[in-house]
């Protein structure tokens, strides 16, 4: 047997050695938090120390540039901020809204961070992480006005909407689908539609979070119950970099724990 | 597909024997019910019966309304049916439609045409007049070439041959065709520079064909992209320049009509027309080219344009214009515009979200979805006001 053994010794290293190579092997292509030894020899964010954010910086109040060429705005916040949290600094690839998802394939950036929609047919180049601010349709009412708590209160009231929008769409589905009797009012923007709430000259609106936020700050408004459609922005991260994406989920996850991306949103909207 | 024959015959084969023995019903009915529930297993998904239902017609107070459909890459028949349906509804006679040449002629002389068949057959059924544009060069006649927009000289004949067989089959079911897309812009010409001269030789060709086929199909002359490119440009020749250039290399007689796209940009369609600016009234500027090469008689199509409403493009404008400019744009060309026998804005809806601005063309989402636009301009066509809601005072 000793001597079968010092024969074929090989036959009893190599399942050790396959076994430390499955642990392994995954670490090393990345699966490990920051990136992996080979993706970080292969120019991930930890071996630069840098994170390539791509935005399109037309977009205020998300992602603007001033008049020095400076990022502005709430995207460009939060991206310094989970740069901070994960010891990178932060650098700002600014990109066509078209261009964006190419740009990230082809390694131009890291991660993108532009007020983006999460798009399912995507997800087969790209991982999301949870939304941090949902841009979705929501109803606005005046704050001492209590009717509306609901889309269903909305029945025989004047619900103002900036024509042919996604609004105007939620508005008339409310009518056609659900039955809800609402008088649509059209205007030509959704301030517009919002200004003929404040005035009275309708009894509530229906326009995106981005727009009913803002407003907020107008004072005399409120946005009533939950958002009426889901229009999450996310964060975008190549698929092949799972360290990457669990370290920025993580610190999105944190920043939303922590109430920071709360007062994000009251210091841009 | 080969399992899932090999499984039917075996299962109807299995049915057939145990029909034969003692209690081989209810043995026969535990067999259906199981390959019923391993058939989901195996990717199988009972498809809509699809029926062609009663020959349509287009109810619409505008006769020259269309859009430009995109069922090219629209795989189940019965989204083909709908989208068609849904043109009908609207108030739409016309549709335009791509058929890449490559998709139905894979090899030299080898024509698979049953999903042409089937988009057709539809949009026949449903009352429209189909124009189909045809471009795409298939991969045997570009040699060493990536760009499937690149056709050489040598290679004329075979689009020619392909125009033919594509106009024998379809003869009275696609009455107008379109030869090749925007030939004056480098991209679309195979990355070389635009040249107006090769493309009418092209379209010489194509044309002899087209006619040798059916001598009643009405072969236009290429959309081209609207720009105002400098001379010399090497990426883009400015469409008015380049038209007349076409004319200049005796494209005269070689095509029955000019299709046009006519984009708005920002500017409402009754912003006047202007060489020096893209716009919708443009289209009357090709008409002027060709009144000036006495073709004044031969009609334009508008094969392409219209606006966007993407709220991050910088050439787009809100929802609200877009439904305003849209439906007076098909009343302008009905009440103004003789010489323009359809208008086909782009696009009507796409198979999947593009996750772009081109996502705000359309009038109708993947899901078909109505969008507002497409409500206004179905009232639009069937005589009625617009339903603005009650107007803000």
């Amino acid at each position: 047997m000793r001597a079968l053994l010092r024969r074929r010794w090989y036959l009893l290293v190599a399942p050790v050695i396959l076994g430390a190579l499955a642990v392994l092997l995954p670490w090393l292509r990345g699966g490990a938090p920051n990136g992996g030894l080979l993706g970080a020899a292969a120019g991930q964010p930890r071996a630069r120390g840098v994170l390539r954010v791509g935005m399109d910086m037309s977009f205020p109040p998300f992602e603007v540039a001033d008049e020095q060429g400076t990022p502005r705005g709430f995207d460009v916040d939060l991206a310094q901020e989970i740069g901070r949290r994960l010891g990178y600094d932060v650098q700002f690839v600014n990109v066509s809204f078209d261009g964006l998802y190419d740009a990230l394939q082809a390694r131009h950036c890291d991660i993108l961070i532009s007020a983006l929609p999460y798009e399912a047919e995507r997800t087969r180049d790209v991982s999301y992480t949870g939304g941090y601010f949902n841009a979705g349709q929501v109803i606005v009412s005046r704050q001492d006005d209590t009717r509306v708590s609901g889309p269903a209160d909305l029945a025989s009231l004047r619900v103002a909407v900036e024509m042919g929008s996604q609004a105007h769409l939620e508005a008339r589905r409310l009518h056609d689908q659900q039955g809800v009797a609402l008088k649509i009012v059209t205007a030509d923007s959704s301030d517009e539609a919002l200004d003929l709430v404040r005035a009275g000259q309708a009894d509530a609106a229906i326009v995106d979070g981005i727009a009913a936020r803002a407003a907020l700050h107008k004072g005399g408004l409120a946005i009533r119950g939950k958002p009426l459609t889901d229009e999450s922005f996310v964060i975008a991260v190549r698929r092949d970099n799972p360290g990457l994406f669990n370290q920025v989920n993580a610190a999105l996850n944190t920043l939303r724990g922590e109430g920071w991306l709360d007062k994000l949103a009251d210091k841009w909207l | 597909m080969a399992l899932r024959r090999l499984l039917q015959t075996g299962v109807c084969r299995l049915l057939a024997s145990l029909r034969q023995q003692p209690g081989g019903w209810a043995r026969a009915a535990l067999c259906v019910l199981a390959v019923l529930l391993v058939l989901p297993w195996l990717g199988w998904a009972p498809q809509p019966v699809v029926r062609m239902g009663k020959p349509q017609t287009v109810t619409t107070v505008n006769p020259k309304m269309g859009v430009h459909t995109r069922l090219t890459d629209e795989v189940e028949e019965w989204k083909v049916q709908r989208s068609l349906e849904m043109v009908r509804e609207m108030g739409a006679p016309w549709i335009v439609e791509y058929f890449p040449w490559g998709y139905y002629e894979p090899e030299k002389g080898h024509f698979e045409w049953s999903h042409a068949d089937m988009v057709v057959n539809h949009a026949v059924n449903q009352g429209l007049t189909v124009v189909a544009r045809i471009d795409y060069v298939p991969a045997w006649a570009r040699p060493g070439q990536d760009s499937y927009r690149y056709l050489d000289e040598a290679h004329f004949a075979d689009l020619a041959d392909f125009v033919y067989a594509f106009v024998s089959h379809f003869k009275g079911r696609v009455p107008y065709i379109v030869i090749w897309n925007e030939p004056n812009l480098s991209m679309e010409w195979g990355m070389r520079p635009p040249d107006p001269a090769s493309y009418t030789r092209m379209l010489k060709l194509c044309y002899q064909q087209a006619k040798e086929a059916d001598p009643n199909v009405q072969v236009l002359a290429a959309g081209l992209a609207p720009t105002t490119a400098p001379p010399g440009n090497a990426q883009a020749m400015d469409d008015l320049v380049y038209l007349q250039q076409m004319y200049d290399a005796g494209a005269k007689g070689f095509f029955d009509g000019v299709a046009v796209h006519a984009y708005g940009g920002t500017f409402p369609p009754d912003d006047p027309p202007d060489p020096a600016v893209i716009n919708f009234s443009r289209t009357e500027l090709v008409h002027q080219v060709m009144v000036q090469n006495g073709d004044g008689d031969k009609p334009c199509l508008i094969t392409e344009g219209g606006w966007n409403d993407h709220p991050r493009w910088t050439r787009a404008v809100t929802p609200a214009q877009r439904i305003e400019y849209t439906v007076r744009a098909y009343e302008k060309a009905q009440q103004e515009w003789p010489w323009c026998r359809a208008v086909a804005l782009w696009a009507f809806r796409f198979p999947w979200p593009q996750g772009t601005y081109q996502d705000y063309f359309t009038f109708v989402a993947p899901d078909f979805t109505p969008k507002p636009i497409y409500l206004e301009v179905q009232r639009y066509a069937h005589g009625q006001p617009l339903d603005m809601g009650e107007q803000a005072p």
